[in-house]
């Protein structure tokens, strides 16, 4: 019995340089584990513990989701093994591609019956993979998950709402998505890093899996995004009482 | 053929404007509680799944439905969002997140966490989540049918319980107090709410302090995956500014920010700034503004 988390090798865009034509310059930015999906990589690890189930993360992208360092740092943080599908078309990937991608991965592993999923990437932050592999592979999507209980296929999901929190059983197969403080992941101790050389990981190629690109959308035109302009006043008072007199005034004279 | 998927939120109004920018008056198919879904059939047609259960059980339902849609659309909320990302992936089509604008056939939206604005021709069915506030859908009219799923998840809500904390209403409130970690322990909020009580404001945050150290409720942060809001004062205090907490203030009318770091990114994007210590500045707004 295996359970699946899907996690993203991404920089984050905070780092990179971005040209006023919208074109980015990842040099200086390094990728990492995307920033959330370490918590998604230790919720799994615990359900999985709890669960006596073995866990499989898998990541696709361009080839360096199968580079030594994205497997190390994936592997030191708990898996039992990496399954990625590395291929230079994979770059950028959108939601709908992606989602198929790490379907398809899941059903070559097979008798999976529960991917766990971060609540969104550093680099593009759309919130969606979870739901698209869910949708491809015809399973429910938890997102905003708490906690996750049970065991694969009798779930018992711990969702954050609008109001509060609820608790959702479900029944069969599932993908749930973590919210960004599910769990306190674990730092990856030397033990783990040299542990994390030795263990199993797999590439699946990409035109095995038999996905479809999905196509019908052309960039026109892209460009950075500036912020409005503001007037930038600064107050440099050293003395409190005067900033705070003089930022007294001036919300009084423009709010 | 354009349809908007509906959850427990009726102001889908942002939507609609997308859905008819693009050439196509929209239908809406609503899989949450029926009084959205009739409160909705007064201006567009509706067809509202009729069933218990959660919206995550209906998938199938919505999926079904929605599969001849050449613009599959939702506001970007949970509920909404997780159905647009399975249409889009159960019938293989793109799915655009961030979309702020469209005409004819091209879409505008934002990419890299806000960084980067694209516009990007759409020549086939594509899933479009669209950011923004809540709007109420002007009045027009509609109609109401019922569609009775012929399959569904096995997913069933056991339990729910309430939040403690007093919900405030972020993108009604004309002044807004952001605070950030900047802000050393819960109990220091008890001086940012005096600061609130003088000026009149509301107070939300970055998501590190209602995600990471759970001192507000999720509802009050703010950025792109938070609330966005457009008050006639935003003040920050021990806010760094990242981009993504920026893209959720960026409307604001005001922005005044309150931090000890002079390079801290949010001094390129405010109004008037302070570079001091924020325990030592906001007891003394605090005072000065009561001395008026
Ligand atoms: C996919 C994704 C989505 C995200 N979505 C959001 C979002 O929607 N909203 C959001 O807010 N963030 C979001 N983030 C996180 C965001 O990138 C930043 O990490 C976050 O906004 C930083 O919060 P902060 O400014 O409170 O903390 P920090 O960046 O740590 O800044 C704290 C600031 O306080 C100042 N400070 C410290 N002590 C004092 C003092 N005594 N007096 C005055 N100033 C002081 C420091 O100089 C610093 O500038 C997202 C991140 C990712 C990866």
């Amino acid at each position: 019995m295996s359970v699946v988390v899907a996690y993203k090798w991404a920089a984050s865009p905070n780092d990179a340089s971005i040209a006023p034509d919208g074109s980015a310059d990842w040099s200086r930015a390094k990728a990492a584990i995307s920033e959330y999906d370490p918590v998604a990589i230790q919720v799994a690890r615990d359900f999985a513990d709890a669960a006596q189930a073995e866990l499989i993360g898998i990541s696709i992208g361009a080839p360096d989701v199968a580079g030594s360092l994205a497997k190390k740092a994936a592997l030191s943080r708990g898996l039992d093994k990496a399954v990625l599908v590395a291929d230079e078309s994979l770059a950028g990937a959108g939601a709908t591609l992606t989602g198929k991608v790490i379907a398809a991965a899941v059903n070559q592993i097979g008798g999976v019956e529960l991917v766990i999923t971060g609540d969104s990437s550093v680099d593009i932050g759309a919130h969606l993979v979870s739901a698209t592999i869910a949708g491809a592979l015809g399973w429910p999507v938890i997102p905003d998950a708490l906690a996750v209980a049970g065991k694969p296929g009798e779930l018992e999901v711990t969702q954050v709402t609008a109001s509060g929190t609820r608790t959702l059983r479900v029944t069969g197969p599932a993908v749930v998505a973590v919210t960004a403080d599910a769990a306190q992941p674990k730092i990856p101790g030397m033990k783990e890093i040299l542990g994390a050389g030795k263990k199993p990981s797999e590439e699946l190629p990409l035109a095995g899996l038999g996905v479809v690109v999905p196509t019908g959308v052309d960039t026109q035109a892209s460009s950075r995004v500036e912020p409005p302009p503001r007037a930038k006043q600064l107050i440099t008072a050293g003395d409190p009482t005067e900033a705070a007199a003089e930022l007294a005034a001036w919300l009084r004279a423009n709010v | 053929m354009s349809v908007i998927l509906v959850v427990d939120n009726a102001g889908i109004g942002n939507v609609v404007e997308i859905a008819q920018a693009l050439g196509s008056q929209p239908t809406v198919i609503a899989a949450g509680p029926k009084q959205i879904a009739e409160e909705l059939s007064g201006s567009l047609a509706v067809t509202w799944i009729a069933a218990d259960g959660p919206a995550e059980a209906l998938a199938p339902a919505v999926i079904a439905l929605a599969a001849d849609a050449d613009v599959v659309l939702a506001a970007d909320r949970s509920a909404e969002r997780a159905l647009l990302g399975q249409v889009a992936a159960a019938r293989s089509i793109p799915v655009l997140p961030a979309v702020t604008g469209a005409a004819g056939n091209t879409v505008s939206r934002t990419t890299l966490n806000g960084l980067v604005a694209v516009t990007e021709a759409v020549s086939g069915p594509v899933a479009l989540l669209v950011s923004g506030a809540p709007k109420p859908v002007p009045a027009g009219s509609g109609s109401f049918q019922e569609a009775t799923p012929a399959a569904t998840y096995q997913v069933a809500v056991v339990s729910e319980s309430a939040s403690q904390q007093a919900q405030v209403d972020l993108a009604g409130a004309s002044r807004v107090i952001g605070v950030g970690r900047g802000i050393k322990a819960e109990a220091d909020l008890a001086m940012i709410e005096e600061l609130a009580a003088k000026l009149g404001a509301a107070i939300a945050c970055s998501r590190p302090i209602a995600e990471g150290v759970g001192w507000l409720p999720r509802d009050r942060y703010l950025g792109v995956s938070g609330q966005v809001i457009a008050p006639a004062l935003y003040l920050a205090v021990g806010i760094s500014g990242q981009v993504q907490h920026m893209v959720g203030v960026r409307g604001s009318k005001a922005v005044v920010a309150i931090n000890s770091d002079p390079n801290a990114p949010i001094f390129n994007e405010c109004d008037a700034g302070v570079v001091a210590d924020l325990y030592q500045i906001v007891p003394a707004l605090t005072a000065a503004l009561g001395a008026s």
